[in-house]
């Protein structure tokens, strides 16, 4: 009650407001120009990828393309069609952006920590969930039937995928023994800046990442997960009667997304901004935002290269593979978590009396025992869990002509 | 802790403003010159047809039933995670058959065609 009262009324509050305002501001200057230089990275690597050159007439490189756009979309026109539901249509991409926003609250940037709350992790996968709500708003505001359908698909992918991306971060909770992304990033930090302490690294950690990214690129509907707004078939889906400054907010939320994703697999995966030198006082800070972006921008890359080389799946296809190959993987994850956690960190106290044999918590044998048994239940995991989906010859969809 | 939640509520509260800016803003800028033509549905391009209440599959509500299901697990699963490290071998035993009645559930649900999108 008394800290409550000099929050409140004591003569640091100003101070506080200030410095938290400055802070939200940086946070959104940046992120906004992360954005701008992402979209410029898509199209220019998609243009390599293609035997093309992409954008690169508007200043060096083409790096200011995102300036010229931005000032061509906030001149144009603004279209509400008359059959559309004013508000909803309005309010949609606010909610999509403004929740793809609150998520960076808590996400460092190398050692620049806006914020550390002790449930960092469940915080970002709540906020950022609130998306899919904006995506049915779109599609359903549009009073269209693509942009309908489109918001329908939307849905069903991201609540689909959402699953086991929250499962394969337990994985990683359970390593780190907190929510908090600043400790999970501790977790992974080696005196000697040796990468090998990062979670990627061990077989729990790996199969949670490739369970965890490939969900992520459906949340974030990167190809080849873009049904909603797949536009071969749907035009452009719930975006189909946007325009405008409108428009560019959906855009602007859509690559937020997207950095969001590749900041934070960075950091729970790949040791955020963990580095060589990242602990020097004040160079140590610059070095470390510098790893932080460098090893983002490499995972969006990534996003980039995989949206040039894969075809977008169907529908169908799209839906079991959250359901029936990548929940069950992230299920048998975090049971080799508890084990690989058992045999290298339990003694006696905790009933794991056998694993003493192999020497005190942490020792080598130990870590080698947990290394072959948690690599083995997973590796056999997969090829399992791909038997079981494996279809023989050519599955062929058959839509019924009434329902879409 | 009280503070860490204040910055996130003003950080909130930025991030609704965040879009809304640039919204307002540009109602000063850009041009408006509406006419019938132009603010009817695009859609496809065409003149649309028919209405939108078109029928959906029920497997979309389906999926959002096992969402339901699997997502309240999920809940329940991230505070033991949180406390595993310290807790021994019972809670290791508990979680697994925790985790199996989940599994039994998948089964049930795959075996019974929820997971089908026909």
């Amino acid at each position: 009650m008394r800290a409550m009262w000099e929050f409140f009324f004591g003569v640091g509050w100003l101070a506080t407001l200030t410095s938290y305002l400055t802070i939200t501001t940086a946070i959104l200057v940046a992120g906004s120009l992360v954005m701008m230089l992402l979209t410029w990275i898509e199209r220019r690597g998609l243009g390599y990828m293609q035997d093309r050159k992409g954008p690169n007439r508007v200043g060096p490189f083409g790096l200011f393309q995102p300036i010229a756009e931005a000032i061509k979309t906030i001149t144009k026109e603004d279209i509400t069609p008359t059959d559309a539901d004013r508000w909803v249509h309005f309010l949609a991409p606010v909610v999509i952006l403004a929740s793809t926003v609150a998520a960076f609250a808590v996400i460092p940037w190398g050692n620049l920590i806006p914020v550390d709350i002790n449930v960092g992790v469940l915080y970002i996968v709540a906020v950022s969930a609130v998306h899919t709500v904006g995506i049915l708003m779109a599609g359903w505001a549009s009073n269209n039937k693509f942009a309908l359908l489109g918001g329908m698909r939307g849905v069903a992918q991201a609540i689909s995928y959402e699953i086991p991306q929250v499962l394969s971060l337990v994985s990683i909770v359970m390593l780190v023994g907190s929510m908090s992304v600043v400790d999970v990033i501790q977790n992974q930090m080696d005196p000697y800046g040796n990468i090998l302490s990062w979670h990627i690294f061990t077989p729990v950690g790996l199969l949670s990442f490739i369970v965890f990214w490939i969900a992520s690129l459906a949340e974030g509907e990167r190809p080849p997960f873009d049904n909603p707004e797949a536009e071969s078939e749907l035009v452009a889906g719930y975006m189909t009667e946007y325009g405008g400054m409108k428009f560019a907010v959906l855009f602007l939320a859509n690559y937020l997304t997207n950095f969001a994703i590749c900041a934070v697999t960075a950091g729970v995966f790949l040791g955020g901004g963990n580095g060589p030198g990242s602990d020097i006082p004040i160079l140590g800070t610059l070095l470390s935002v510098f790893y932080f972006l460098a090893k983002s921008l490499g995972l969006f890359f990534v996003m980039v290269w995989i949206r040039g080389v894969v075809p977008r799946l169907r529908i169908d296809e799209l839906m079991h593979f959250a359901w029936k190959f990548l929940l069950p993987l992230a299920l048998v994850n975090i049971f080799s978590t508890s084990l690989w956690i058992a045999i290298i960190r339990w003694g006696a106290e905790q009933g794991m009396g056998i694993a003493e044999a192999l020497g005190a918590p942490g020792s080598i044998a130990r870590i080698a025992v947990a290394w072959v048994v948690t690599a083995i239940i997973n590796v056999v995991a997969f090829f399992l869990v791909a038997r079981l989906n494996a279809t023989r010859g050519v599955t062929t969809y058959q839509a019924t002509p009434t329902a879409v | 802790m009280l503070s860490n939640y204040a910055f996130i509520g003003i950080f909130a509260i930025a991030a609704i403003t965040f879009p809304l800016l640039p919204l307002i803003l540009s109602r000063f800028i850009r041009p408006r010159r509406p006419t019938p033509i132009k603010l009817s549905t695009y859609e496809c391009g065409l003149e649309a047809m028919g209405d939108i209440w078109v029928q959906f599959k029920v497997q979309y509500y389906l999926y959002a039933l096992a969402f339901v299901v699997f997502d309240i697990e999920t809940i329940y699963l991230y505070p033991w995670a949180v406390a595993y490290g310290q807790l021994g071998l019972f809670a290791l035993i508990e979680m697994a058959i925790f985790l199996l009645i989940l599994v039994a559930g998948l089964v049930y649900a795959w075996r019974k065609g929820a997971l089908e999108w026909i």
